[in-house]
């Protein structure tokens, strides 16, 4: 774990501010995201097996190592995009921020995956990340999930659509993700089904919905499609965008 | 037909939807990435797209399928899947992303035996050799260990133009290489038990990769694709010109016949299917190969049925002939028997009928 610690033991870590909790110095940040941790729905080890698949199919695909933004920003394509396949995502918001996507819970899990060696960094900041020969193995053992296989197709299509445009990063999602890019302040909660409705709050869903209708009836997309589609997207409309 | 900013809200940018809907329609790729097929695929695209040195030696060129080239050595090469004026070197072994996005070009062998030697440590690992010297492809699921099971496709004599016979013929020589009977492809991943007839997951998934890869290896100027959706439904296997050399588009319709359902969770005992859920499927696979080629474009329609079952019963092909007649769809029936002894009492069975 690369986040530094000091001996700041707030208690009053309920009157944190967004910035604080997007860049947090403390230990008891660690307290507050567990107890955000024990109150989702889906079970804890989910979103690690989640980004540890993620990360085992950068691996595959080239992409690694995974610079750390990068990898939240695939994430979030990850959670965005998963209502294209019908499968649950571990995380339904996201703090918008003046810089790219950041998921305090998904830094926890990725810092906790380091530490049990299924997941290691390499580069000067030792924050570029690749899966480690072991978390391939546990990997295996997930496919025993039915959940786990369904989210996995998907999650391997998604890595697909990335690597097919090198000049994706986080800072090229930030811009041109339809639910990153939504107008709003900083430290918004963009919220893209976890209270809202996402057939209406993920932008990004339905922006793969209207590739379909600028056909009118002519033939349509899959779901791979209309992957592979939004990775194409996002490199003409962060142009756009910039 | 444009789309107003309100279509879709949040920070989405309806000029970049429309242009990416219409740009992409061309070029999505044909296979999902979770195939069989995928990886290979993208190998040959790679092989037909780049050229070979041709001042060395006529030595094969082997890629294989690491799980990730972090910490491996070699030569980078960087958006494998784009020549860029690079070529390949024949003797070479190139260590591959899914994506072909990137490689390392490991040293270059100078015989055939110096070049298997170097695939030892990797033996286990999907592999695809391209033999120069007789153009022929070898792919190896399993890796080079496995040496059995391997799909084997010349590159050499490639057709043009698509017809019904055309299909059928290639899918007899791939169910003759391949699937037909264990010594055909021994461990080809088709049975799970072949002692039980229990065929192997996703036997469908397997079985439409191999018609992939042998219609990609065969037909370079065609654009091959997989589980194609349209107004009437997913086509299995589309084929369609991508060059003005190639002419002729078909749809192939790929249905499993088998003698048991075997749960998934293997949480019940498997249970028979009935003549009747057969001649369904049939029935619905005609209706099925007609309505893509249609929706598609097709004059080529096959229906390629795999027949994984022990009884040889004309009767439910005989309930969808006048249909698939009538409708232009063309039967194709390929048997796929888990051991050589069935193998050869069909054989015998075939023969002692044909010769009354």
């Amino acid at each position: 774990m690369d986040t530094p610690v000091t001996d700041n033991d707030d208690s009053d870590v309920e009157a944190w501010n967004h910035d604080q909790v997007l860049a947090p110095s403390v230990t008891a940040y660690d307290r507050v995201l567990a107890g955000a941790y024990a109150r989702q729905n889906l079970p804890p080890l989910y979103r690690r097996t989640w980004l540890l698949a993620l990360l085992a199919h950068c691996d595959a695909y080239g992409l690694t190592p995974v610079p750390g933004d990068f990898v939240h920003g695939i994430a979030l394509l990850a959670s965005t995009l998963s209502d294209v396949y019908e499968v649950p995502a571990p995380d339904r918001f996201v703090l918008k921020s003046a810089d790219t996507p950041f998921f305090p819970g998904i830094q926890w899990d990725l810092d906790r995956l380091r530490v049990a060696g299924l997941i290691a960094a390499s580069g000067q900041d030792r924050d570029r990340l690749f899966c480690t020969s072991r978390g391939r193995e546990l990997l295996q053992l997930a496919h025993a999930s039915p959940l786990f296989r369904t989210a996995e197709e998907f999650l391997k299509e998604l890595v697909a659509a990335v690597a097919g445009f090198p000049d994706l990063n986080a800072a090229t999602i930030a811009r041109a993700d339809a639910v990153y890019s939504a107008p709003g302040p900083t430290g918004k909660v963009l919220d893209y089904g976890e209270w809202d409705d996402p057939a209406r709050s993920n932008f990004t869903y339905r922006t793969t919905l209207a590739f379909e209708s600028v056909l009118e009836g002519k033939g349509g997309f899959a779901p791979r499609d209309r992957l592979h589609l939004y990775a194409r997207y996002l490199g003409r409309a962060h142009l756009g965008a910039a | 037909m444009t789309i107003e900013p309100s279509d879709v809200g949040g920070g989405s940018d309806p000029a970049a939807i429309v242009a990416t809907a219409h740009e992409g329609q061309g070029h999505l790729p044909g296979l999902p990435a979770g195939s069989p097929a995928a990886w290979p695929a993208k190998v040959l695209d790679v092989l037909f797209k780049w050229t070979i040195r041709q001042d060395a030696p006529p030595l094969p060129i082997a890629f294989v399928l690491v799980p990730s080239l972090v910490g491996l050595s070699g030569d980078v090469l960087e958006l494998f899947n784009i020549p860029n004026n690079r070529e390949l070197d024949p003797g070479a072994v190139y260590l591959c992303s899914e994506g072909m996005g990137r490689a390392r070009r490991q040293a270059i062998a100078t015989s055939v035996n110096e070049l298997y030697d170097a695939l030892v440590g990797s033996d286990h690992l999907p592999t695809l050799i391209h033999s120069r010297v007789d153009d022929l492809v070898c792919w190896y699921p399993n890796g080079i260990a496995d040496a059995d099971c391997r799909l084997e496709r010349s590159l050499s004599g490639s057709g043009s133009a698509i017809t019904t016979s055309v299909i059928l013929d290639e899918l007899d020589m791939l169910h003759r290489n391949r699937w037909i009977s264990p010594s055909a492809s021994p461990h080809a991943n088709l049975w799970s038990n072949a002692a039980r007839r229990v065929p192997v997951k996703e036997t469908e998934k397997v079985l439409q990769a191999d018609v992939c890869l042998w219609f990609i290896c065969g037909f370079r100027d065609h654009d091959i694709r997989h589980e194609v959706i349209g107004t009437t439904g997913r086509c299995d296997v589309l084929l369609t010109p991508k060059s003005g050399n190639a002419s002729g588009r078909g749809a192939i319709e790929i249905k499993v016949l088998r003698e048991f359902y075997h749960p998934r969770d293997d949480s019940r005992e498997p249970t028979a299917v009935g003549k009747s859920e057969h001649v369904e499927a049939l029935d619905k696979g005609v209706g099925q190969a007609w309505s893509y080629a249609k929706t598609h474009s097709c004059d080529a329609k096959v229906l390629c049925v795999c027949d994984m079952r022990k009884i040889n019963d004309d009767d439910i092909f005989k309930a969808v002939t006048a249909k698939a007649k009538r409708l232009g769809v063309a039967l194709g029936r390929y048997f796929i028997y888990p051991t050589d002894d069935e193998h050869r009492d069909a054989l015998v069975s075939d023969e002692l009928a044909t010769s009354n």
